[in-house]
């Protein structure tokens, strides 16, 4: 889990807005209440995340990607029925 | 309830690409993305119909519905150069776009509350901490005037997801509000008493 959220965290990074809550991000941390990032790119992170773990996010797992938890959920869900 | 998007041209053309694989799938119907495929200049639409879902969207949080990241389900159709519909669940938003070569503005209309006043700014840095000051003080002066108060506390508060109300002296207005920011522009839509 630890090294999932570093790898998540190299994936957003390009994207944040907000220095303070990268920092302390956890999972809890929202991509656009606390990372304020532009919802237009939350679809880069996603690709990101298909390229990174070559894995296919559905629209329907996609659909609750707006914070760390749910992301990771994402992840190991695809990663496991790989 | 008003729900509003501004998108910065050269901003976006800086920052977003709508031509990486996989981009435009991920977020636009088949047939947006044949509105799209068809359109004179691709760039544009592409962006019209994003803002067009954006404001659809802040209007369908606001009444009460649960954040989701799903832009499919936001169905948009085109009337004409300005106006358009965007369909979420049985939920249908008529939504008003204006382009520019500089920004594109959307925002959505809500016959029950006809009289709305929009305000566009531009904006000098265009880092997010830096856009949400400056225009919630631009709100701040003009809901000051509004109130012809000077000595009242105009605050701009956020709920859980993200939808702002104005409050005067620690209580809420009913004022219907929508901010947007993005690159060098910033813009609130603002409900007439």
């Amino acid at each position: 889990m630890a090294e999932l959220i570093e790898d998540l965290k190299d994936i957003v990074k390009p994207y944040i807005q907000n220095e303070e809550a990268f920092e302390n991000i956890n999972e809890e941390t929202d991509f656009i209440g606390d990372l304020k990032i532009n919802s237009a790119n939350l679809v880069d992170i996603v690709l990101d995340i298909e390229d990174k773990y070559d894995i296919e996010i559905d629209n329907d797992s996609m659909e609750k990607m707006l914070n760390v938890k749910a992301s990771l959920e994402v992840i190991k869900e695809k990663l496991a029925s790989k | 309830m008003i729900g509003n998007d501004i998108i910065d041209i050269r901003y976006t053309k800086l920052y977003h690409n709508f031509q990486r694989i996989g981009y435009l799938q991920k977020i636009y119907t088949k047939a947006e993305q044949e509105l799209i495929n068809t359109s004179h200049y691709r760039f544009y639409t592409v962006w019209r119909l994003w803002s067009m879902k954006e404001s659809a969207y802040k209007s369908f949080i606001k009444e009460g519905n649960a954040p989701f990241f799903n832009p499919v389900k936001l169905r948009c159709s085109i009337e004409n150069n300005q106006a358009g519909y965007v369909n979420i669940g049985s939920s249908e938003y008529k939504v008003q776009t204006i382009e520019t070569d500089d920004y594109i503005f959307s925002h959505t209309i809500d016959d029950t509350r006809p009289k709305t006043s929009h305000k566009l700014i531009s904006v000098e840095k265009s880092d997010s901490d830096y856009q949400s000051i400056t225009i919630y003080n631009t709100i701040i002066a003009y809901i000051s005037k509004r109130i012809k108060s000077r000595d009242a506390i105009i605050e701009i508060i956020k709920d859980k997801n993200g939808a702002p109300s104005i409050y005067v002296d620690k209580l809420r207005l009913d004022i219907d509000l929508s901010i947007t920011h993005h690159g060098n522009y910033a813009a609130y839509s603002i409900g007439e008493a």
